[in-house]
């Protein structure tokens, strides 16, 4: 019982995973159709060639990648959250392991100190 | 049986906790939409912002159980202003990890000397201070006291760090404020979701670490009990 519960924050990570595929697909698509209108103007040199000044706004003046930011920053979260559970699963199983070999050395002590019933 | 009870409680929140979490992914990648100017990369709010809310609970919990630690000088008040410290700094980093990557394209920069990122960062700073003077296994009472006052000095710095997008300019957007939220209405059940998850994940951290800090607690006084009784040496 105890591993599937354990088990259940990996489970969900691949969850999230099938989640956020589709929607990242999606969003890679619709930023990838505005890359590929400038790549048609340097086949031909001459027409590449500055004639005007035009301004860049908005989306255009820089290509950073969302979704790949998106998926950095929710593997951050889980990888933090992961962290802290590994982290007190040691804790508890040296505290564990401390607590009980020191529990048999004060129990065993008491036990040798009180007299013998066997003569 | 007061033992399985709360081992019965501890798995249900467990349990409760995935079940939430669960939900909060679904909602956030199958119900809510994408934001219409930051695309994508908008989907990042559906867990910055309840993680700042959890780092928050973190270090209010664990400046609330320093003052009852240094009214009644109870273990247990120890062992939750240490935990709940803990809890706090790792939402912050995630605040801190995930505010960056989403304001580099929102804004262009992964950082900013915006006021709040500022002061969110001074928070963290005074709270791990707060661990790095507890994580000295043997702290005495001077040092928990003195641990507990630099966590009282960190909770007005909650306090600016909520209230400096109002009074200061900078960069960091209100969407939900007191005038109301600026979300589109399919997006609220998301984030109603992940405050939900995160406040369960929240409670189930700290949980987690007060068990194992009581632990702790129990194990020094089984260590003074068995170097009295002179065992420690033998071994």
């Amino acid at each position: 019982m105890k591993r599937l519960l354990l088990a259940l924050p990996f489970a969900l990570s691949l969850f999230s995973l099938l989640l956020g595929s589709p929607t990242l697909i999606q969003a890679q698509a619709a930023g990838g159709a505005e890359v590929e209108a400038p790549a048609a103007a340097d086949a031909d040199p001459a027409a590449s060639r500055a004639t005007e000044f035009r301004a860049v706004r908005g989306a255009e003046a820089e290509q950073v990648p969302g979704g790949t930011l998106m998926v950095v920053a929710y593997g951050l979260v889980w990888a933090f959250l992961m962290l802290f559970v590994v982290r007190m699963a040691l804790l508890h199983r040296r505290v564990t392991s401390d607590l009980r070999t020191l529990e048999s050395l004060i129990h065993g002590s008491g036990s040798a100190r009180e007299p013998s019933s066997k003569s | 049986m007061q033992r399985n009870k709360a081992e019965l409680g501890y798995f249900a929140l467990f349990a409760l906790t995935c079940l939430a979490l669960a939900m909060s992914l679904y909602n956030i990648f199958a119900v809510a939409p994408v934001e219409m100017q930051m695309g994508i990369v908008q989907k990042v709010f559906y867990f910055h912002v309840p993680s700042a809310y959890a780092m928050y609970v973190g270090f209010v919990v664990c400046a609330l159980a320093s003052v009852a630690y240094l009214v009644r000088r109870a273990p247990r008040w120890d062992a939750i202003a240490v935990a709940a410290a803990e809890i706090g700094v790792a939402f912050c980093a995630i605040v801190l990890t995930t505010g960056p990557l989403w304001a580099r394209k929102a804004w262009g920069v992964y950082w900013t000397w915006d006021p709040r990122l500022t002061s969110t960062l001074l928070a963290g700073m005074i709270y791990i201070s707060f661990i790095a003077l507890r994580s000295s296994g043997s702290a005495g009472d001077i040092e928990k006291r003195f641990a507990a006052g630099l966590a009282l000095v960190g909770l007005p710095v909650i306090v600016i760090i909520h209230e400096s997008v109002k009074r200061w300019r900078g960069q960091h957007p209100t969407v939900i404020s007191q005038r109301g939220g600026g979300l589109d209405p399919d997006m609220v059940p998301a984030l109603l979701w992940s405050f939900a998850a995160f406040t369960l994940l929240v409670t189930l951290m700290i949980w987690s670490r007060v068990r194992v800090e009581r632990a702790r607690q129990k194990l020094a006084e089984l260590e003074i009990e068995a170097a009295r009784q002179g065992l420690l040496e033998d071994s």
